[in-house]
């Protein structure tokens, strides 16, 4: 009795992992994501360039593909 | 699977149902209809028990075209004829053919498709695939990616030089340098940039694997996919399939294979990788092959590259059918409630606008509209069709669930002027909880400033009479509401609903004398 309860605590502990670790992982994608986006933006906007922000801005979104 | 050829199969019946045989063991079996092999099975993997013995039924795709009379033989991997005769199936008096509509010859494919495989073609006819291929490889290794053919293709060229019989495509590997999921994604999305840059169309299947659209000299375009691997902690881990112990030599330097007399480039130890995908067994050809995918691998795969396509294979096939449907089709109640209320010269976001039913009446009442929709053949139709009609609508190819697509497409929409609104209807409830998320951001970018966005969403589980599975599923509104609220949006008004039509992957007609819930919601950004 008193193992088959250990046997869902640890069951129930090992989901809660598996779901905490998948979080972490999918953090990856959007990060990468992001750094794409930041990277090709950042350059333009240092040098405060607004019209060639706007043409960053259209061609990411040109080369995005589907 | 057990090694074929090593227990005799009987067949003992061949009809409309599918094929009755006893068989030892799992064996496999090649099916052929007048001397041209059709699909190959294994009978207990394929088939389940019957009596005594196994009825293998028939692949879904094949259904259609068993009508007529053709002489049917099954051999086994052995090369022994365990059935030879002429079968009638169906009621026409015809020769059966398996073919399509221009009358090419077709075969089931490993994944249970009815395509035209290459055993199908003639020698000549793969020569603008090969073509694809060199390119696909050659703009690869321009953006430094050592690629080289891969799965079914590999295994061709290692095995026979020669493109396997029941294939029907080309794809293409490549093992990055970078040692971590977020710099392969990063890699992955540099080159499909640069790819499309240089006038290629391409689509993104996850964060590491994309298809590059090569075009074909009779105007059609042919799809490589172009799979990303790297090496973890000594294991390779290629999309796809691969997940494993793996030694970095047997992939670099690469050595070069021969593909139908034509050299390219492969891992240094292709056996290893072979060995991978199709396990110990990869020198016997195995038509019927399928991937046994493992658990683990597939679990890491999905956290760390995938979940940017829900459901989207499924809207292209529904918006495929949608093609033979009329036209002109009236608007939803929401897009003429958003008509009322909002200012005539707000310009409009429909965004998961599917076939532009709400853009393209909105657009007609004199608004701008922009339509945003993750599957491109609703956005290819609806775009050739606002072109023969003169429909000012502006229509993109737009995945939200890619979060890089939703930062600039929201910068871009942002940057317009003007009042606007935004139309979301039955899209928070037909894609993920991070879709969802991606929604409001969406929202926020482009609403800023007290413009409004008009969600429909469904509340009560639709259950298809069919079985099948719903692309729509219900949220609770109060859950809605708190995530709006978590957004600093206010809801400024609330109308739930009975019986709107709503298309949930098959169809709207199917709905219409349905009464599911929904629930209608006008949302004010400050």
């Amino acid at each position: 009795m008193k193992l088959r309860g250990r046997e869902r605590e640890l069951e129930a502990r090992i989901a809660a992992l598996e779901a905490q670790v998948a979080e972490c992982q999918s953090l990856h994608h959007r990060f990468a994501e992001l750094m794409d986006v930041v990277t090709e933006l950042l350059v333009p906007l240092a040098s405060r360039d607004e019209a060639k922000v706007q043409e960053t801005l259209q061609k990411y979104a040109d080369e995005l593909g589907s | 699977m057990s090694t074929p050829g090593t227990h005799a199969v009987t067949v003992d019946l061949v009809d409309d149902d599918g094929i009755r045989l006893h068989a030892g063991s799992d064996e496999l079996c090649n099916l052929l209809f007048d001397d041209r092999r059709i699909w190959s099975f294994w009978v207990q993997r394929d088939g389940r028990p019957d009596g005594d013995g196994w009825l293998v039924p028939w692949p879904e795709r094949l259904l259609l075209h068993l009508e007529g009379t053709t002489r049917v033989t099954i051999t086994t991997a052995a090369g022994a004829t365990a059935y030879d005769a002429e079968v009638r199936f169906g009621t026409e008096d015809r020769r059966l053919t398996v073919v399509d509509r221009q009358g090419a010859p077709l075969g089931i494919d490993n994944y249970g498709r009815l395509v035209k495989t290459f055993e199908t073609k003639d020698r000549g006819e793969l020569l603008p695939l090969l073509d694809a291929l060199e390119t696909v490889l050659g703009l690869l290794r321009e953006q430094g990616l050592e690629a080289f053919p891969a799965y079914g293709t590999l295994l061709g060229a290692v095995r026979d030089g020669a493109f396997i019989g029941h294939d029907s495509d080309a794809d293409v590997g490549y093992v990055s340098r970078h040692s971590h999921p977020l710099d392969v994604i990063r890699e992955s999305h540099r080159v499909q940039r640069a790819i499309q840059r240089q006038g290629y169309e391409t689509a993104r299947y996850s964060g590491a694997a994309f298809q590059i659209l090569v075009p074909d000299a009779d105007g059609s375009r042919r799809g490589l996919d172009v799979f990303g691997g790297f090496f973890i902690d000594g294991r390779l881990a290629l999309m796809g399939e691969v997940f494993q112990p793996f030694e970095r030599e047997w992939v670099f330097p690469l050595g070069t294979t021969t593909l139908e007399g034509r050299e390219l480039p492969a891992p240094a130890r292709p056996e290893h990788l072979l060995e991978a995908m199709y396990g110990p067994g990869w020198k016997v050809p195995d038509p019927a092959f399928r991937f046994e995918k493992s658990a683990d691998a597939q679990r890491r795969f999905d956290w760390w590259f995938r979940g940017t396509r829900v459901n989207r294979p499924q809207w292209d096939h529904r918006y495929g059918l949608a093609r033979l449907l009329p036209p002109y089709q009236p608007p939803h109640d929401v897009s003429v409630v958003l008509h009322e209320r909002e200012p005539a010269d707000a310009w409009v976001l429909d965004a998961g606008c599917g076939r532009a039913r709400d853009a393209r009446w909105l657009a007609k009442q004199g608004r701008q509209v922009v339509g945003l929709d993750y599957s491109g053949v609703a956005m290819d139709f609806v775009r050739a069709r606002a072109a023969e009609q003169g429909w000012p609508l502006e229509l993109h190819t737009v995945n939200l669930l890619e979060l890089r697509q939703l930062l600039v497409w929201g910068a871009r929409l942002a940057a317009r002027p003007g009042p606007r609104a935004m139309l979301a209807r039955h899209l928070i409830d037909s894609t993920s909880p991070q879709g969802r998320e991606h929604v409001w951001r969406l929202a926020d970018m482009v609403l800023r400033g007290g413009h409004r966005l008009h969600l429909e969403f469904l509340t009560e589980r639709i259950e298809d009479e069919e079985g099948r599975p719903p692309l729509t599923r219900p949220l609770d509104p109060d859950l809605v509401v708190a995530e709006l609220a978590g957004w600093g949006a206010r809801v400024v008004a609330r109308e739930d609903l009975v019986g709107q039509p709503i298309d949930y992957g098959y169809g709207e007609e199917v709905s219409r004398d349905k009464h599911w819930r929904s629930c209608r919601l006008e949302v004010e950004w400050r």
